[in-house]
């Protein structure tokens, strides 16, 4: 997940704010110049009546999604001069923060960017709504997505999230990089072996850490446990599929990269972690490696591109595609809010003007119509490699792990906590292993 | 007579009505809330189903809970004697008149303003923190350190003591006032006897300000307990828990984790706790409290 900092989210807040105001403000002088546009991309059936509306959207990520998601609301507005918008922009943590507390007190946004195990909480209870009528009614078009994709927004037989892109996890390098230490892009079949053996080279001949960041060390435990057994969690989200020793090798490999000087430590994570993500380490050719979101190259600069995750030794095809994210519609909307709220959900994925506006900064857009329409127009080189990255995924890739836990949010803090105390020297691997198994599983238990 | 009493009343009652408002509606009505909801599986997103004192025997089973205990006492009980025993010094050196003493009064006053406050957390995550001007001090004069001393567990929760002892304008405030109040005549005695300056102060300053040392004390306990601000900014509760205080657990608890149920239940138990902390020192007050009327 990305990083921005305390200090930019306000920045991006309070921009908001008053973008927000500004559209609202153009809503009245906009409508007479609007009216030739041309907008038969959109799902309009639900919005006929003119009242107007002011429909929150709040969505997490960094500064430059901030931006083009603003201008995405200016583009509806100018179709939609009825509709003005309360932007609600976060970083990761702080979205959440605040999205709670709004749900609790029925104060949401009315369309909502949903993922990780929230996703699944949200659902459970009924705190976004079940969308299969909208589909079904033709508001929300849908006919674009993958019915495998659409898929994964179902959530005890309800459809509470509508996929908003495709992406997947990455090995994302730095070119800049691996010149500076005279290393080659790894290769498709590349193995964690070599994966240890290039940091380790790029620490020695250039003195900076390998590793960009270890903030995203629960999808690489997943990746990593999913190399050697079927799954990391049971089928219901309830429980680890496995015992600890399925967990050592991902303390280990952290463990070496710690001792060839390849990661930093806790220390200085305190100040690394504050960092925008464009000024990250990888962002400024400081770091070699970087394992997250397909969507952290284009955040980051220019010559940061994907590849597969390495290899383990028992060669089985592992990495997934995930829905990058979700749009849902929040249960506390009134019926017109929440009509309006669908109505812009189907322009933000259908499309064309919106898909051009965004690119693949979200992941590669779930409609293929918008898809198809990027392709012909043009894309940059760091998105035909996102492209390739998805069609060598295709060919290597595994089958997707079923919905996370619910209390993936505290797996998370406490996966942190034992990796840190590791890389702090406290304990070996193994005792890392074992800590985390142990105080995850109570976290389980408890749930 | 008794209708003038009551018409004063009542101004009285009237004036405070701003404050009886907001006391009610966002403390009072909030709290009885909580010790309601501290019995219940309030998670913020559905409705709250009773579920009797389950959350208070968690409490004692969570192993995080009475980490958070242990290190938020560590820190009351070195921050209070710490911050008291500071602000007691400085305020005896500002006490003697001279030229300047105003600015230096309020100089020594603006860290309590912005002592909670995020961006002197801020500035003390970049003294201490690594990268951070300590370090780069240290390395300079010779010995490189590897990890900043926010790092490692226990200087951590030292560097947030500093913190707070940082912070000790208004204790010192309430000090300076008490020296003032001691009377001249007293001192002037102890110079026909003879006294050292030490026993000046065990035998004459001390015992007359003892009821102002009983006040902060308390007041200081009960603050050292609510902090929050510090380890939220500078540490987010790291490393590995080391400054995760009390009421920054109850906060990721009901934030971060939806258990407010459970959350509320610490907070009760903070209560209590608090309260029996404060009576013991206000029962202890017969054996060391001097009260000149008494």
């Amino acid at each position: 997940m990305k990083k921005i900092t305390r200090r930019s989210f306000l920045q991006a807040t309070g921009a908001a704010t008053i973008a927000g105001a500004l559209a609202a403000c153009s809503d009245e002088t906009g409508a007479s110049s609007t009216a030739t546009s041309v907008s038969a991309d959109v799902a309009s059936d639900s919005v006929e009546t003119q009242a107007d509306i002011l429909l929150g959207f709040g969505w997490w990520g960094g500064d430059s999604r901030h931006e083009y998601t603003e201008t995405l609301c200016e583009m509806y507005s100018e179709e939609k001069p009825n509709i003005s918008f309360d932007l609600q922009p976060g970083s990761w943590d702080s979205y959440w923060e605040k999205i709670v507390i709004q749900a609790a007190g029925g104060t949401l946004p009315t369309v909502l960017q949903m993922g990780g195990g929230y996703t699944t909480t949200f659902s459970n209870n009924d705190v976004i709504r079940d969308l299969t009528d909208y589909t079904k009614s033709g508001a929300l078009d849908v006919s674009a997505i993958d019915a495998n994709l659409l898929n994964t927004g179902v959530i005890g037989g309800k459809l509470v999230g509508i996929p908003i892109s495709k992406s997947a996890r990455a090995m994302i390098y730095n070119t800049v990089s691996l010149e500076a230490a005279g290393l080659d892009v790894p290769s498709v079949d590349w193995t964690w072996a070599d994966f240890l053996d290039m940091c380790k080279t790029y620490t020695e001949k250039t003195g900076n850490y390998a590793m960009s960041d270890y903030n995203d060390a629960s999808t690489l435990l997943q990746y990593m446990v999913h190399q050697e057994n079927d799954s990391l969690y049971n089928d219901e989200g309830t429980a680890f599929a496995v015992e600890y020793e399925a967990f050592i090798p991902f303390f280990q490999l952290w463990a070496d990269l710690r001792a060839c000087g390849a990661i930093f430590s806790p220390d200085e994570y305190v100040t690394i972690k504050e960092l925008p993500v464009d000024q990250s380490l990888i962002a400024t050719d400081k770091a070699l490696f970087l394992y997250n979101s397909n969507t952290y190259s284009s955040m980051s600069n220019d010559h940061c591109f994907l590849c597969l995750p390495p290899y383990s030794d028992s060669g089985k095809d592992t990495a997934w595609f995930i829905p990058g994210m979700f749009y849902s519609v929040a249960t506390s909307a009134s019926e017109e809010e929440a009509n309006a709220g669908i109505a812009f959900m189907s322009w933000l994925i259908n499309s064309n003007d919106a898909g051009a506006v965004q690119g693949f900064e979200r992941g590669i857009p779930a409609a293929s119509t918008v898809c198809d329409y990027l392709f012909t127009s043009g894309i940059s080189e760091q998105e035909q490699d996102v492209v390739n990255y998805f069609s060598v995924l295709e060919e290597h890739g595994g089958p997707s792990p079923i919905t996370d836990p619910a209390v993936l949010p505290e797996i998370i803090d406490e996966l942190d906590r034992c990796l840190e105390a590791m890389l702090d020297a406290q304990y070996d691997a193994e005792s890392a292993a074992k800590d985390f198994h142990e105080s995850a599983s109570k976290i389980f238990a408890r749930a | 007579m008794k209708r003038k009493n009551l018409q004063n009343n009542l101004v009285g009652y009237a004036l405070l009505t701003p404050w009886l408002i907001g006391f009610f509606i966002l403390f009072f009505v909030p709290m009885i809330i909580s010790f309601y909801y501290s019995f219940t599986n309030y998670n913020m997103l559905k409705a709250a189903s009773f579920i009797g004192i389950d959350n208070y025997i968690r409490m004692f089973e969570d192993p995080e809970f009475w980490n958070s205990l242990t290190v938020t006492l560590k820190y009351v009980f070195l921050l209070v004697p710490l911050r008291l025993a500071f602000a007691l010094c400085v305020a005896m050196i500002l006490a003697v008149p001279r030229k300047g003493n105003g600015i230096y009064r309020a100089l020594y006053y603006i860290p309590s303003v912005l002592g909670g406050s995020v961006a002197v957390s801020i500035i003390w995550k970049q003294i201490f923190g690594n990268p951070g001007l300590v370090m780069s001090a240290c390395e300079k004069l010779g010995f490189a350190q590897e990890v900043s001393l926010l790092g490692k567990p226990n200087s951590a929760l030292m560097v947030l003591v500093l913190l707070g002892v940082w912070q000790f304008g208004s204790s010192m405030l309430i000090f300076l006032a008490a020296l003032k109040q001691i009377p001249q005549t007293m001192y002037e005695a102890a110079k026909l006897e003879g006294i050292n300056p030490w026993q000046k102060f065990i035998k004459i300053t001390f015992p007359l300000i003892t009821p102002t040392i009983f006040f902060n004390l308390i007041l200081q306990i009960i603050n050292g307990f609510k902090v929050f601000n510090e380890a939220y900014i500078i540490t987010d509760g790291g490393p590995q828990d080391a400054t995760l205080f009390f009421v920054l657990n109850l906060y990721e608890r009901a934030f971060k984790y939806l258990e407010m149920g459970y959350s509320s239940a610490m907070a009760w138990f903070l209560v209590v706790l608090i309260a029996a902390l404060s009576g013991i020192v206000f029962y202890s007050q017969n054996k060391w409290v001097y009260y000149e009327s008494k």
